[in-house]
């Protein structure tokens, strides 16, 4: 009766432990999940009051119907998918895209041109990726960041999406080809950026 | 996984690969340890692969401190809106006496709002400067007779005994977690070597890595007390010095002491309240009366005839476990060892 915690445990049990009406279940799920709920949903939607009160409907409806859900075991899914419903049932669905700061694609035109350069700081990895999402359309960046970042599988991204499966794979394999030209063309070496904390 | 020139494409889009570098468990790493073993003229593309992954993954702004704000602060109301989903059924109530409703609801929290600045800067014994920016505190309070569990931000875990306070802040850039309680709580602190937890009271503060741990300092009592459970804990007592704590032992710091002094401690007597189990051990009758106040939120009034009988006075011996009983049963039993009559009204507990 010690530990209370639920790190380590398995989605299936600790959603069971929710649906069974366990509060602290649920403050577990929010905390674990909110945050990248929030920047995923700032990142596809510009009005950030909604997609701060949809966040909060979400978890409150989730709350109040928690006896009547069903079994899953990706809670990140379930989450994921029911975010982007809620912000498509308030926005018009082509209003959901993918933005990527502008003034950081106009300041970056300049030093990744033709030169070689060391990326030594993790403000620096920051702005090259933001600098190679803007190379791909809106639709690609929405794939790979529910991919990377919120470590979705493919077949949950297209039901997110409202896509087939073949052509998310299509989407990130065009992707990382052109992400990999990018790099080369630039000569910057994966292996110093990865090691940066 | 068929061999083709776009083999890190092939890599970096299949799923059971990007688990494998983000989030890997047994079957996937085992999976992937034969291929290598299978595939070792792979090893040059498998690493650019994974190189890739990595950084597309690691770049976002969950952790940002705007978004964690955001995420301490909406939490906040999706408590208030479940509490009141569990008082009144909305869908009773027309329209109007919901708009009445929020705008009630919106008051509260403008006053507990305003109430929260106030209480950060009268909170005594803390310095500004040791806290930082008070704009990024969050509260946590219990009045008396009531309990209360949570995740903080940084995913350990609080019981929070009743009528007691925990302020916390959300800093993702600073060096450490720190937290101000008054009253009493047990934590489950999640593991970061690089940010130290560091719970602070009116007397002494705590510093642990990741472990387990009860502290009981509420502001009316002349001492603080830590229970270490697991793990490792340092207490610094305002005038004495530094102590650690190994599992199962418990720091007593006397206000204003130069000393900390260790002992051993039992499990249940320290850390029962938080299971719901109520348990005195060698206690006065002026503890006993404090601790069930706070337990059941009632006041003891205690005639002055009662109060110069020679055992309520001297006796520090009263001993007792309750697992989850009602204020009456536990006043039965008291009542019988120390030989006194009681009644309860209006929240309020005479003693004659």
């Amino acid at each position: 009766m010690m530990n209370s915690s639920y790190s380590g445990k398995d989605d299936l049990s600790i959603w069971r432990d929710f649906i069974s009406g366990n509060q602290s279940a649920l403050s577990f799920i929010y905390f674990k999940y909110a945050k990248y709920l929030l920047s995923y949903g700032y990142k596809i939607c510009r009005d950030k009051e909604l997609v701060e009160d949809k966040v909060q409907d979400l978890f409150v409806q989730l709350w109040a119907r928690h006896d009547r859900l069903g079994e899953t075991d990706s809670i990140k899914f379930y989450l994921f998918r029911s975010l982007r419903r809620k912000l498509a049932e308030s926005v018009k669905v082509d209003k959901l895209r993918y933005a990527v700061g502008l003034e950081v694609i106009d300041q970056f035109s300049g030093p990744f041109e033709n030169q070689l350069i060391e990326i030594e700081t993790r403000s620096e990895r920051k702005k090259l990726v933001e600098q190679l999402l803007a190379h791909l359309n809106d639709n690609q960046r929405d794939i790979l960041h529910l991919k990377y970042t919120v470590g979705l599988s493919n077949h949950e991204i297209a039901d997110i999406l409202c896509m087939e499966h073949q052509s998310v794979k299509n989407a990130v394999f065009r992707s990382i080809t052109k992400i990999r030209k990018f790099l080369e063309k630039h000569q910057i070496s994966l292996s110093t950026l990865t090691k940066i904390g | 996984m068929p061999a083709s020139f776009e083999f890190i494409e092939e890599l970096v889009c299949d799923d059971r690969f990007c688990k494998y570098v983000l989030n890997p468990d047994g079957e996937t790493v085992d999976y992937w340890n034969e291929f290598r073993k299978n595939n070792p003229d792979r090893e040059e593309e498998i690493r650019e692969a994974r190189q890739l992954v990595l950084l597309l993954g690691n770049e976002n702004d969950a952790e940002d401190r705007d978004t964690l704000n955001k995420t301490e602060q909406i939490w906040q109301k999706i408590q208030s809106d479940i509490d009141r989903n569990n008082d009144t059924n909305p869908k009773k109530g027309s329209r109007n006496e919901l708009l009445f409703f929020s705008l009630k609801v919106a008051a509260v929290f403008l006053v507990m709002f305003l109430i929260s600045f106030l209480v950060v800067d009268i909170q005594p014994g803390v310095d500004e400067q040791q806290i930082g920016k008070t704009e990024n505190y969050f509260q946590r309070v219990t009045k008396y007779g009531q309990k209360a569990s949570f995740y903080l931000p940084d995913g350990s875990y609080v019981n929070l005994n009743a009528g007691s306070s925990l302020y916390y802040y959300v800093c993702n850039e600073c060096n450490t977690r720190e937290l101000i309680l008054e009253g009493e709580a047990f934590f489950d602190v999640k593991r970061d070597t690089e940010k130290p937890f560091i719970v602070k009271t009116n007397n002494l503060s705590a510093t642990v890595l990741g472990t387990s741990f009860n502290i009981k300092a509420y502001p009316e009592e002349d001492k603080t007390e830590v229970a270490l459970v697991t793990g490792k804990v340092s207490v610094v007592g305002e005038k004495a010095t530094p102590a650690v704590l190994t599992p199962n032992e418990m720091a007593t710091y006397q206000h204003g002491g130069l000393n900390t002094t260790i002992s051993g401690f039992d499990i249940e007597e320290i850390t029962g309240w938080k299971d719901k189990i109520l348990v005195f051990e060698d206690v006065s009758f002026e503890e006993l009366t404090a601790t069930l106040s706070r337990w059941y939120g009632v006041e003891f009034i205690i005639s002055d005839s009662a109060r110069n009988i020679q055992r309520f006075k001297t006796r520090k011996d009263y001993k007792g476990k309750y697992n989850n009983k009602s204020l009456e049963t536990v006043l039965e039993a008291i009542g019988f060892s120390y030989d006194f009559d009681y009644e309860i009204k209006d929240k309020k507990v005479w003693i004659r």
